[in-house]
């Protein structure tokens, strides 16, 4: 059990910059509330977030908010068959006008870092990206290269195109703290998002104007560790443990949850408490970060993908079979 | 039997080839056999229709358990077009006593659920058995065809729905504002209770299409493997072909019946003496129709002995220009049988050795153990037993039927199980019994006592209590706090639910920040607990 160490006064106001941050990217990137606040959730958890949807969704456009309102650095890098590790980290170049090396930083050198397409990129660039959301460190020739933080890589794959990719390993995919799913908003919001990206423009540019800037990212390195002082009863770890465990032995689920996949779902929803102003995590917050938590990292046997089952009906039906915590 | 006459090429087949020469039987005799199928089916369909307007699924259901009926006409017309004498529709309909005499109604009640009825209807209605020699003769010819007459069965049955859903698909298509969702999978009652409102008139109408379309296909099929059995066991291709042969060679056999004829007037019982003693007669064509049954399809065993007395036709009838083919080939099959005992005769087939084995003293032979006196006794016990098993869960099977089918029209009854809510929930006694009568009195006892925690898991208690017992609220055992509260909003009014929403935000703070709420907070959910639990209610 991990005690509270949040000040009312100081929980009320974290509460407060956190709404508006939100508040401030769903300017941008309306009508998908459940995406903001997964992926804020696993900003403020310190981990990367894979986004699955289907091309035009918003993806970029989130990222691209995402660091304006957080005060952070943005770049972007579409990755491709013939990417190289080298396109992604940098490289060191041999200067003939002074005779020295130059070190030119890749894309990664960004507090938000939008990895466009990931699951296209030869399995050396994947696993080079991978290395450094790990690390949260770059070598380059020799030398290590600390990232500033915050770090967060924010990687996205297309569902249905699945010719000329090259799959992320169950290991790689374990290394993202959320897997968030953007699906078509309901008809109201999509006539929202339609009337904003119309009204006097003509261009294709992505506007991220209404966006304001909240915080910057010290602030956010403090909003990150009050998260981490949230507190979590023991009886809600237990819930975890125990949807992690059953995970491994449940009818339908091949590969079930790792360790990580428990630390995740804590770390993720200390901050959705936060979010919400509260100061201690229930199972609630549990059980609806459970799904982006755990579907990278369980897969369901050959029989259920042939008959249409994805791992998000299973891990519903884990959840409804997993009693609550009782008190 | 004039086999002569059939107009199919005989020959055994596989199961599936004899299936399909079935088909090609319905296709070539189409317009006989659909004119027949209509002019029965039809004001049997319409009547029904008409007397079940509001039940249309009903009157399918009496259609479909009529089938049997219905195939005794296309039966009736293939049997003898086969023969190259295809009934008219008033021939057809005028043997309606023949067609509709030979057991219809115990097929209608005891054999309407048969997996090979195709298959053995011939078996009833042209052989004209019944009871254990019907069952024996359906064993017999079901032994290396039954497989394929249940998968006939199945395959028909199959397409009967396709076509259905195919027409249901069809006319949805050209619906603009369909709801393309199917109430029958989004329903969450059992399937056969959403059925009976997915299914109306238009549905009843595609079945009858189907079925008519695919009906005529059933019983041709059906018939075909039974010939295809009947050319196995009885090598009618064979006789066939032996007939013909006879026939082409006639003028010169009959210069050999004449030689035949001289050896009969000089020792005339000795052709017939070296017959083997226990020989069959063969079984002749015999046009008559005498119900029950059709001659033509009969078996040794069910024609008259008179019938086979005219097989012996006299060789003088030869000698004076008769028709001959017949006796042609009664003498063509005594030489056959003459030169067989010969070959027989011969060592290859005739030598005799001994061979040795060894035998189980006590393993004698069925037919030489000794009956043992308790015997009859003991098994008849058993037997006795095993039968009122069987009699009880036959009647088990029906009650549950007949239960289902109550269910089905009358409407779902109250089921015991599903509205029996819990004792428990979460871990907390919630039965009405395990509360005080007075709730937000016994909670404010606790908070005078110093006990916070207590009274407020009181009042949480009491609030579970009323939600799952007096409304009815079903609560899944991986619900959370949270699951309650958005189950509870289709349920409750604003203020009960603001209520609700405040008693579980202080319970949840209890619970998972253990942090005890003032007094002053849990004596306001005391005094509002009526907003959640009117007094009269509770008490």
């Amino acid at each position: 059990m991990s005690e509270s160490l949040l000040p009312a006064e100081a929980l009320a106001r974290a509460s407060d910059i956190l709404q508006r941050l939100k508040s401030s990217v769903a300017q941008a990137f309306l009508g998908q509330d459940r995406v903001v606040e997964e992926v804020l959730s696993a900003l403020l958890g310190g981990g990367h977030v894979l986004i699955e949807g289907v091309p035009g969704l918003g993806k970029t456009l989130l990222v691209q908010a995402l660091a304006r309102a957080s005060g952070g650095r943005y770049s972007r890098v579409q990755f491709t068959p013939d990417i190289m590790p080298a396109d992604v980290t940098g490289h060191t170049l041999y200067d003939p006008s002074n005779g020295q090396f130059t070190t030119r930083k890749g894309p990664v050198f960004a507090n938000f870092v939008l990895a466009d397409e990931v699951n296209r990129a030869p399995a050396k660039t994947q696993a080079a990206l991978l290395e450094v959301m790990q690390e949260g460190q770059v070598t380059l020739d020799g030398t290590a290269h600390k990232l500033d933080p915050p770090f967060m890589v924010l990687a996205t794959q297309n569902p249905i195109e699945q010719e000329g990719t090259y799959a992320l390993p169950e290991a790689q995919l374990d290394r993202f703290l959320l897997k968030v799913v953007i699906d078509y908003p309901p008809e109201n919001e999509e006539l929202a998002v339609l009337r904003f990206a119309t009204e006097k423009r003509s261009a294709e540019r992505l506007n991220i104007d209404r966006v304001a800037q909240i915080l910057t990212p010290e602030t956010l390195g403090k909003l990150q560790a009050m998260a981490a002082s949230v507190r979590v009863d023991a009886a809600v770890e237990s819930y975890v443990l125990r949807i992690v465990r059953q995970s491994r032995d449940f009818a339908g689920i091949g590969s079930g949850a790792s360790t990580r996949g428990a630390i995740a779902m804590v770390r993720c929803a200390r901050a959705l408490a936060l979010l919400a102003g509260r100061d201690f995590v229930t199972p609630d917050d549990i059980k609806r970060l459970a799904p982006s938590a755990l579907r990278h990292r369980i897969s369901p046997v050959a029989d259920l993908i042939i008959e249409g089952r994805t791992a998000d009906m299973l891990i519903s039906e884990l959840l409804e079979k997993i009693e609550a915590p009782r008190l | 039997m004039e086999l002569e006459k059939i107009a199919l090429a005989l020959r055994p087949r596989q199961g599936w080839e004899a299936v399909d020469l079935g088909f090609r039987m319905a296709m070539r005799w189409a317009r006989p056999l659909w004119a027949v199928w209509f002019t029965v089916f039809l004001p049997v369909a319409g009547v029904l229709t008409l007397a079940f307007y509001e039940q249309p699924m009903i009157a399918a259901m009496l259609v479909w358990w009529l089938k049997p009926l219905y195939d005794r006409y296309l039966l009736h017309v293939l049997s003898r077009a086969v023969f190259g004498a295809t009934p008219s529709l008033r021939d057809t309909l005028g043997a309606s006593r023949q067609i509709l005499g030979s057991a219809l109604i115990v097929s209608l009640f005891t054999r309407f659920i048969d997996i090979s009825r195709s298959f053995n209807l011939p078996v009833t209605q042209l052989e004209g058995q019944r009871g254990a020699p019907a069952r024996a003769r359906r064993r017999l010819l079901g032994l290396r065809a039954g497989a394929f007459a249940a998968g006939l069965t199945i395959v028909c049955i199959h397409f009967e729905w396709v076509v259905m859903y195919g027409l249901h698909g069809l006319s949805m298509l050209f619906e603009s504002d369909v709801q393309w969702t199917s109430e029958v999978v989004d329903d969450a009652r059992p399937w056969w209770e959403s059925l009976g409102d997915w299914w109306g008139l238009t549905e009843t109408l595609y079945y009858f299409i189907a079925i008519s379309l695919i009906e005529p296909f059933y019983v041709a099929g059906g018939f075909a493997l039974y010939l295809n059995r009947r050319v196995m066991l009885e090598a009618w291709d064979i006789e066939l072909a032996l007939k013909r042969l006879a026939t082409r060679h006639s003028t010169m056999l009959t210069l050999f019946f004449a030689l035949t004829v001289a050896v009969c007037m000089t020792a005339p019982h000795q052709a017939l003496a070296d017959e083997p003693p226990d020989a069959e007669p063969i079984a002749q064509a015999d046009p008559s129709e005498a119900a029950p049954g059709d001659t033509r399809f009969r078996t040794d065993a069910t024609i008259p002995a008179e019938d086979s007395e005219a097989t012996e036709t006299t060789v003088q009838e030869c000698a004076e220009g008769e028709d001959c083919a017949d006796q042609i080939y009664q003498s063509v099959d005594t030489e056959i049988r003459r030169e067989a005992h010969r070959i027989l005769s011969e060592p290859a087939f005739g030598s005799e050795r001994e061979v040795t084995r060894w035998k189980r003293i006590d393993a004698d032979d069925d037919d030489d153990r000794e009956p043992v006196e308790d015997a009859p006794a003991i098994f008849g016990a058993i037997a006795e037993l095993l039968r009122v098993i069987a009699y009880l869960a036959i009647a088990a099977i029906v009650v549950a039927i007949i239960y289902a089918l109550l269910r089905f029209w009358l409407g779902a009854a109250p089921s015991p199980v599903a509205s029996a809510p819990p004792a428990m929930l979460f871990g907390l006694a919630i039965n009405p019994e395990s509360l005080p009568e007075d709730v937000p009195a016994a909670a404010r006892a606790l908070l005078a006592a110093g006990q916070r925690r207590e009274a407020l898991s009181l009042l949480y208690r009491g609030a579970l209590s009323n939600l799952v017992h007096t409304r009815g609220m079903r609560i899944g055992r991986g619900a959370t706090e949270g699951d309650v509260l958005r189950l509870a909003q289709s349920i409750l009014g604003a203020k009960p639910l603001n209520y609700l929403r405040a008693l579980i935000n202080t319970w949840s703070e209890t619970a998972y920040a253990a942090r005890l709420p003032e007094i002053e907070r849990i004596d306001a959910l005391c005094s509002d607990y009526g907003l959640l639990v009117p007094a009269e209610v509770s008490a």
